[in-house]
């Protein structure tokens, strides 16, 4: 006979202060959630592989120091349970799914287990373990990630911690997951997070505000500036010490921050031969994302003073307009593969020398782009659609093997499009059916026109 | 365009290792486990520093017995990391090393990271007490505005004396202490490596500074943990398979028979189990039946090097 006097002391007590292998963990919903293994620790958990009703789901357990409070650990979950009962903003949120009753000084939340193919953006912007495969899967990949914003914020949430170890790509289509959702909070409510250091406001790094929406948009153009561009938008000669200490952060981050291309104070340029590359880019911008990416860091928009900043950051439906058209100019060499920002069809390629086979271009109601194998075009792009559908496709353009400039433009739509042909007759384009691009095509759909030139 | 496809420009934080290479350290086996820990290290650093977009860890190796080296020649990246095992004998010249670091901790010298430098990592692991005058060697060490702004952490082997060590780190609390003989001094030097390189590599959060109480107290934590850890799964074990009873506080009996033979580092807890249930069983519990086990995007290639400037490429086609 085996006897236990105080067996519940093992799993009911001090010594369960970590779930481990084999423990079953009830949550708020009643289910289970029996622990497989452990897949990693951070500064705020520990990440383990549950079996979750049958299914493999990961959990999220909080080390219990990582809360202050017993009242500050009581808003945190609160605030999950919230976010839970929602449900998702959308598809490219890793969002809570369940969350375990608080035992033993802490708990842990459910959620899908990653797949894969989605890298953390750190690790895809060190290059090393895995990088975006082109401009144009990277501007793709901004494009969702700005989505998803847009989404999340119209929904009333804001993020509160953007920064490189949330956000996730798969590295050759550009998709987004976002994770560590479990400081996403109702606009006005605070979770006590403030965020990472290079990618907070500098009102919050001030101290001068808690995360808010506005602060979410200034960390978002951080990272769409990186992504980019590979450099820090504030990192430069001026901000570039010895040695980075937290004062230093706090004056270059927070309380005088300068933009490395702000066109009205050269002081801070990238450092020669780190930002080099980001130089080069940057001189071959269009103006309009120039433009965009000054008026994020511009210093008025870097500026809160008496409850208000001096100039206004993009919102996500401006930086959707400028990222959707921008991602219609990159066009990829055929003969050496080197991609090209285009902004009319005189272009060569700046790696070979070939000049690049682009004939026509397309109007639509503000501006024109040529037209080359590759392009997709968007609904944003086109007209106020509904906020979920702002990337789905209306048409795409095929090129034709060995016959260069025999492009084709397929209605990707799902809807018909009425057209005027070059001779002046009407005709329809059905859903999936293609047409030439062949210059004086006129064509309407969702009430946007367009036409070829 | 400028080709796709670099990555980001980084700061550098470099990892220092002062290790004490004296006689002792050889005498009790003691160098043996620090070779071992840096060549274990590198790999986990190595992808500490692959996914970190903030910095990239680099690392320096100073040995000090009589007089003190550069292991490689001075701070090594992690990719071409070239190592040879310390040899241990002679003296503790604690105070050289000291000097040596000092000449060291310049941005002409080692901290030349080209996007700078985020504050270093120093890590002090001695066995015994210093052999030459340490301390004129630290007073001008504590001069250098690096080694302020450094995270300080020392390992205090066998029978080293916290308080000298303490000057060091300027603080008791940063000072880990590690019987060789029963804890895992391998894991512990690997352990407080990665924390330590792993936290002071990143911004952080509102200007907070990360101190290096924080560093030791999460090593200090995750021991703990580990060793609740292991103490819950060994009890399981116990409950499971019924081969042997506890009369008493189950926790109890087993933390106590942990502390003498050591917590296992790795995952496998059969032999420790094995032995846990030897010793219950000498204790003279009841012996207990064994329970039986447990994008398509491809532009079409075009034939001639320039393009040909077609009048209309869709001449035939008049539908449209
Ligand atoms: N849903 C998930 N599916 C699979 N693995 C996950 C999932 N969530 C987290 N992980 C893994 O678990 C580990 C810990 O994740 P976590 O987010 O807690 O920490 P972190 O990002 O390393 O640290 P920090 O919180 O300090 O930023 C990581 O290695 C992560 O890749
Ligand atoms: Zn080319």
């Amino acid at each position: 006979m085996v006897k236990y006097k105080n067996n519940h002391k093992f799993f009911g007590g001090i010594f369960m202060a970590k779930p481990y292998t084999g423990v079953s963990i009830e949550t708020r919903d009643f289910r289970k959630a029996r622990i497989i293994k452990e897949l990693g620790s951070g500064g705020q958990g520990t990440v383990y592989l549950v079996d979750y009703d049958g299914k493999k789901m990961a959990l999220k357990w909080y080390h219990e120091t990582t809360f202050k409070s017993i009242e500050q650990r009581q808003q945190f979950y609160d605030n999950l349970c919230k976010n839970i009962d929602n449900g998702p903003p959308s598809d490219d949120f890793l969002w809570p799914k369940d969350i375990t009753n608080i035992t033993h000084g802490s708990f842990g939340y459910i959620m899908d287990l990653r797949p894969d193919r989605f890298k953390e953006l750190s690790v895809l912007l060190v290059g090393r373990k895995a990088r975006f495969k082109s401009f144009r899967v990277t501007v793709d990949a901004m494009l969702n990630l700005v989505n998803a914003f847009r989404i999340l914020h119209n929904s009333g949430y804001s993020y509160q911690d953007l920064n490189d170890g949330n956000f996730f790509f798969d590295p050759d289509t550009g998709e987004c997951l976002i994770c560590d959702n479990d400081n996403a909070a109702y606009e006005g409510n605070v979770t006590g997070i403030l965020g990472k250091q290079r990618y907070m406001a500098p009102e919050v790094v001030l101290g001068q505000k808690m995360p808010d929406k506005y602060t979410d948009r200034f960390s978002m153009s951080v990272i769409l500036f990186m992504m980019l561009m590979y450099l820090h938008p504030l990192e430069g000669e001026y901000s570039t010490p010895a040695c980075m200490t937290a004062e230093n952060e706090r004056e270059f981050y927070g309380r005088a921050p300068i933009f490395v291309f702000d066109p009205e104070d050269g002081s801070n340029p990238p450092v020669k031969g780190v930002g080099d590359h980001a130089a080069a880019i940057w001189s071959e911008l269009p103006e309009y994302l120039r433009k965009a990416y000054i008026r994020s860091f511009t210093k008025g928009s870097m500026t809160f003073e008496n409850g208000g900043y001096k100039g206004a950051r993009l919102v996500e439906r401006e930086w959707l307009d400028v990222l959707l058209r921008f991602r219609n100019t990159i066009c990829r060499c055929p003969s050496c593969g080197n991609e090209e920002f285009v902004s009319s069809t005189d272009a060569v390629c700046a790696a070979c020398g070939d000049e690049l086979p682009l004939f026509r271009e397309i109007k639509l109601k503000k501006y024109s782009m040529p037209v080359y194998p590759g392009m997709l075009v968007r609904k944003a792009q086109l007209y106020e659609c509904p906020e979920r559908e702002a990337l789905d496709p209306v048409f795409e353009v095929v090129g034709t093997e060995g016959f260069p400039g025999r492009d084709y433009i397929v209605n990707v739509s799902g809807e018909t499009w009425r057209c005027i042909t070059s001779s002046g007759a009407e005709r329809l384009l059905a859903p999936g059916e293609r047409m030439p691009a062949k210059a004086g095509i006129k064509a309407s759909v969702f009430g946007a026109e367009f036409e070829i030139i | 365009m400028p080709a796709f496809g670099t990555s980001i420009p980084r700061k550098v934080m470099t990892l220092f290792l002062l290790v004490d290479c004296s006689g002792s350290m050889a005498v009790s086996g003691n160098i043996g486990k620090v070779n071992g820990a840096i060549e274990e290290m590198i790999p986990l650093l190595r992808n500490i520093s692959d996914e970190n977009a903030d910095a990239e860890i680099r690392i320096g190796v100073l040995a000090f017995s009589s007089g003190c080296r550069w292991i490689g020649g001075g701070v090594q990246d992690l990719d071409h990391f070239q190592w040879t095992d310390m040899k241990a004998s002679g003296l503790t010249d604690m105070g050289a090393a000291f000097r040596e670091l000092e000449n060291r901790l310049s941005r002409k010298e080692f901290m030349d990271g080209a996007a700078g430098n985020y504050a270093p990592v120093i890590i002090l692991l001695s066995d015994g007490e210093p052999t030459d005058d340490y301390r004129s060697g630290l007073a001008v060490l504590q001069h250098n505005n690096w080694y302020r702004e450094a995270q300080k952490i020392a390992i205090a082997v066998d029978k080293a004396s916290i308080q000298t060590l303490s000057e060091f780190t300027g603080n008791i609390e940063t000072v880990l202490s590690c019987n060789g003989q029963k804890e895992d001094l391998k894991h512990l030097i690997v352990n407080v490596a990665t924390v330590s390189s792993k936290m002071q590599s990143r911004s952080q959060t509102a200007g907070t500074k990360v101190d290096e109480k924080e560093i030791a107290d999460q090593i200090r934590r995750q021991q703990e943990d580990k060793k609740k850890q292991v103490i819950s799964e060994l009890a399981h074990m116990i409950k499971e398979r019924g081969e042997a009873s506890v009369d008493g506080n189950t926790a109890a009996e087993i933390e106590s028979y942990l502390a003498k033979v050591g917590v296992p580092s790795g995952n496998d807890l059969e032999p420790t189990y094995k032995g846990l249930v030897a010793h219950l069983k000498s204790l003279g519990g009841s012996t207990g039946t064994p329970a039986g086990g447990a994008n398509g995007t491809a532009a079409a290639s075009a034939s001639g090097k320039t393009k040909a400037k077609v009048a209309d490429p869709f001449a035939d086609d008049n539908d449209w």
